[in-house]
């Protein structure tokens, strides 16, 4: 193993955005930081934070849509706007590709990890909060229930 | 019969919900019965990486020596 260039551990970016019409599944399309803010850890020196974006991007184009697909095992929470209802829920795959009224979310990416003649390696703790708004029927069409 | 308020304000979702749904009724005097719902949920997983050097920009494979302090986030 060469000598370290560049070393970095327990720094998290944060992105957080809000995409209105779109589906989760589209989220694992794109570039993140082609659409939303990236904030880096402020402790760390410029190439830390360069490298630490080219990693989210390699590392996002490569799990993000896996990890996406895996968060909708995940149970949930709901509330009905109208009413206060509140409940939870399980959700399932077929949300995937449904566009949303509204699609909030915030992803960190806590890196650790070493860049040396060989190349980079390392952990990465990947953490997302999701909150959708859509309506009940069509939350319904995609097996969701209330 | 109530009077329709075709703005959208929050705090008439009481009226709407008594009333409908008044882009439904403008469009075909059909009461919507959908109601927005908010799902809210986490995830999390940890994952290693390895990236061979021909991944890395040429910039960044001089390492840490041209050190900024520069930077605003």
């Amino acid at each position: 193993m060469g000598d370290p260039k560049i070393s970095f551990s327990g720094g998290a970016f944060t992105v957080t955005g809000y995409a209105p019409q779109w589906s989760i599944g589209n989220l694992g399309q794109i570039k993140l930081a082609d659409h939303f803010q990236i904030f880096p850890p402020t402790s760390f020196t410029d190439p830390q934070i360069k490298l630490g974006l080219h990693l989210i991007d390699l590392t996002w184009g490569r799990r993000g849509h896996l990890w996406l697909e895996q968060s909708l095992t995940a149970g949930a929470t709901f509330h009905i706007l109208r009413t206060g209802a509140s409940g939870s829920l399980q959700l399932n795959n077929q949300l995937l590709w449904q566009p949303m009224k509204e699609l909030t979310f915030t992803f960190h990416f806590n890196l650790s990890g070493t860049l040396d003649d060989h190349g980079v390696r390392g952990t990465v703790d990947f953490g997302s909060q999701f909150k959708i708004v859509e309506g009940k029927t069509v939350l319904g069409g995609v097996g969701l229930r209330f | 019969m109530g009077v329709w308020n075709v703005t959208f304000d929050p705090y008439q979702q009481q009226d709407q919900a008594q009333y409908g749904d008044p882009a439904a009724a403008q469009s075909g005097g059909q009461q919507s019965e959908d109601e927005d719902v908010e799902i809210d949920y986490e995830y999390s997983v940890s994952e290693e990486f390895a990236y061979s050097l021909d991944e890395v920009p040429e910039e960044l494979r001089q390492g840490d020596e041209s050190s900024s302090s520069d930077y605003i986030a």
